[in-house]
């Protein structure tokens, strides 16, 4: 009795401090501090451990390969180019450089995944949008929006994809069957409600001679890194219909881009190395181990009764149960966290669970967009107070709260009825 | 005289142009841009605790650096066409609070702002006619202030 109990303290704690970073202690080392404990106690065995961190290479290795390749896209300076040809489809229109900021928001998520549109695109576009001496919080917004809403396009376009996909042991065909037609919705309603919610702001002209065209500095570089971006993604979609594993795909592309960074004399090797976040790798590691500690302590499989029994044999509420569950908790701890009490939660369902198969495809879109209530809870926040300071009067606290409430949880809803049409 | 004229990021040429048809040969113009930090931390905000630093603090301060200068030139060369002595002073900030702080500081005769940086989007009568900035500079001024408003 006492050890689930000590079990699951551990975990709870391990969890609250992510979300809280009591005396600004970093997750990464919350996490680890909770594996350590949960390897001291017992509740995981160091071979169990070591068995399973090595088991999930692929998944690392998809995240160093992803974080290199935006990395070198970056320095090559494809972010700033794709940044102005938005701009020049602009034709000196706000509301259509916004339709096209959707536009290059949704090919770099989908094939750089959500973190290169949040951390590289945003940045870019507000140096851009400031220069354009446009109102930048609607492209701040459609930015960090986009970097979620087309992340579940495919699977190589979010990380907590590859890390669910490999788990579960899903195939491209699966997640395209549940999760293309969501997808596309998300996306298609998101650019549709930002276009409608920040019309005024965009019912401005700009000129284009206002913003300098971007520095190259190495033009045949760029054009290089450009070509092996193209093939990169070509060869993600093929590894993806074979079931190769995604992380050669992804460590190869790193390489051949280092490969001609190094040709073209490009390679910092220290401005790399910050690029890459190293305690993503600590954190992820740690919280398999955690995780799995409660799994061996059977809180997942009970979790997986209850979902079972809370869905009532019914296809429907087990999808939306699922999907909302994993973005609410996706959106109070961490959605890599979340992501992996799903999988194994998932995994102790019964055969006989309806909609058993498409449940991990739920927790996918749920961990995708899950963020976006994140995203709504305090960046939005911080976004929307700034916009009623601006608004002064228009914009009231119910218009708020009413966006905030109804947009996000509006897509989760629709996602799941489209998730289970697909059964 | 001395105006502060409170220049927006697009229209502070037209400010200046306005300000001009009263003013005096011998009033002075100081022109106040400030660049809006608000829009800053969310972007910040998004670098979290497992992602890098983006590190293009310096690409975005030059951004809004050399787009409060170019509106700033705008409003100046207005001012030397009108025939008036203009002094131009970027900030950073809030741009309601540094408005009236930059009053305060230089003691102006005069704040001069207008309504709204964007007219068109909005009623041209009633409250939505007064954008925040302007809102809070007539309410919390330490000086006269002139309002531009459209014409209805």
């Amino acid at each position: 009795m006492l050890r689930p109990l000590l079990g699951g303290l551990i975990f709870a704690s391990a969890l609250v401090s992510i979300m809280v970073r009591p005396y600004r202690v970093s997750e990464a080392v919350s996490a680890a501090a909770g594996a350590a404990l949960m390897l001291a106690f017992g509740f995981v065995g160091i071979p169990d451990a070591a068995g399973l961190l090595v088991g999930q290479w692929n998944t690392f290795g998809f995240f160093l390969g992803l974080m290199l390749i935006s990395a070198v896209a970056e320095e090559a300076g494809v972010f700033e180019v794709l940044g102005y040809t938005a701009a020049r489809w602009g034709r000196g229109n706000a509301a259509r450089l916004y339709a096209a900021v959707f536009a290059v928001g949704t090919v770099i998520t989908v094939f750089l995944s959500n973190d290169a549109t949040a951390l590289i695109l945003t940045p870019v576009v507000y140096a851009l949008v400031t220069r354009l001496r446009l109102n930048v919080l609607p492209f701040v917004f459609a930015c960090t929006f986009i970097a979620d809403t087309a992340s579940m396009v495919l699977p190589v376009s979010n990380p907590i994809n590859i890390l669910m996909l490999h788990s579960v042991g899903g195939s491209l065909g699966g997640f395209l069957r549940y999760l293309l037609l969501p997808a596309a919705a998300a996306v298609a309603l998101n650019a549709v409600v930002f276009l409608l919610l920040f019309r005024r702001d965009l019912a401005q002209d700009y000129r284009l001679e206002d913003l300098p065209p971007p520095r190259v500095e190495d033009p045949r570089y760029l054009a290089t890194v450009s070509i092996l971006l193209g093939v990169i993604a070509a060869c993600y979609v093929a590894a993806s219909i074979t079931r190769a594993p995604l992380s050669v795909v992804a460590l190869g592309g790193a390489l051949a881009l280092l490969a001609a960074a190094l040709w073209r004399r490009r390679l910092h090797a220290r401005s790399l190395a910050r690029k890459i976040s190293w305690s993503l790798f600590l954190f992820v590691g740690a919280m398999f181990i955690l995780v799995r500690g409660v799994e061996n302590l059977g809180f997942t499989a009970e979790a997986g009764r209850l979902l079972a029994t809370a869905a009532g044999g019914n296809a429907l509420a087990a999808v939306i149960l699922v999907t909302v569950g994993t973005a609410l908790g996706a959106n109070l701890i961490n959605n890599v966290p979340m992501a992996l009490v799903m999988v194994s939660t998932l995994g102790a369902l019964p055969a006989s669970t309806p909609a058993v198969s498409s449940l991990p495809y739920a927790a996918m879109f749920g961990a995708d967009l899950g963020p976006n209530l994140t995203t709504v809870g305090s960046l939005a926040t911080m976004l929307w107070l700034l916009i009623l300071r601006r608004r002064g009067l228009e914009v009231s606290t119910l218009q708020y709260v009413r966006l905030g409430v109804t947009f996000v949880p509006l897509l989760l809803l629709a996602g799941s009825v489209l998730i289970w049409l697909r059964l | 005289m001395r105006i502060l004229c409170a220049i927006g990021d697009r229209r502070g040429a037209e400010l200046v142009r306005k300000v001009a048809r009263f003013a005096g040969s011998t009033d002075e113009l100081a022109l106040v841009h400030v660049v809006d930090t608000g829009p800053r931390h969310p972007v910040n905000h998004l670098e979290g605790h497992l992602r890098p630093p983006h590190g293009r603090g310096q690409e975005m301060d030059a951004a809004e650096n050399d787009a409060g200068e170019a509106v700033l030139r705008e409003a100046a060369a207005e001012a030397g066409r009108a025939g008036l002595a203009s002094t131009s002073r970027l900030e950073r900030g809030r741009p309601e609070q540094v408005m009236v702080a930059v009053a305060r500081e230089l003691q102006a005769d005069l704040l001069a702002v207008l309504a709204r940086e964007l007219p068109a989007s909005h009623p041209r009568q009633g409250p939505p006619s007064v954008g925040h900035t302007a809102r809070f500079i007539l309410d919390h001024a330490p000086t006269d202030v002139i309002l531009f408003r459209e014409r209805p």
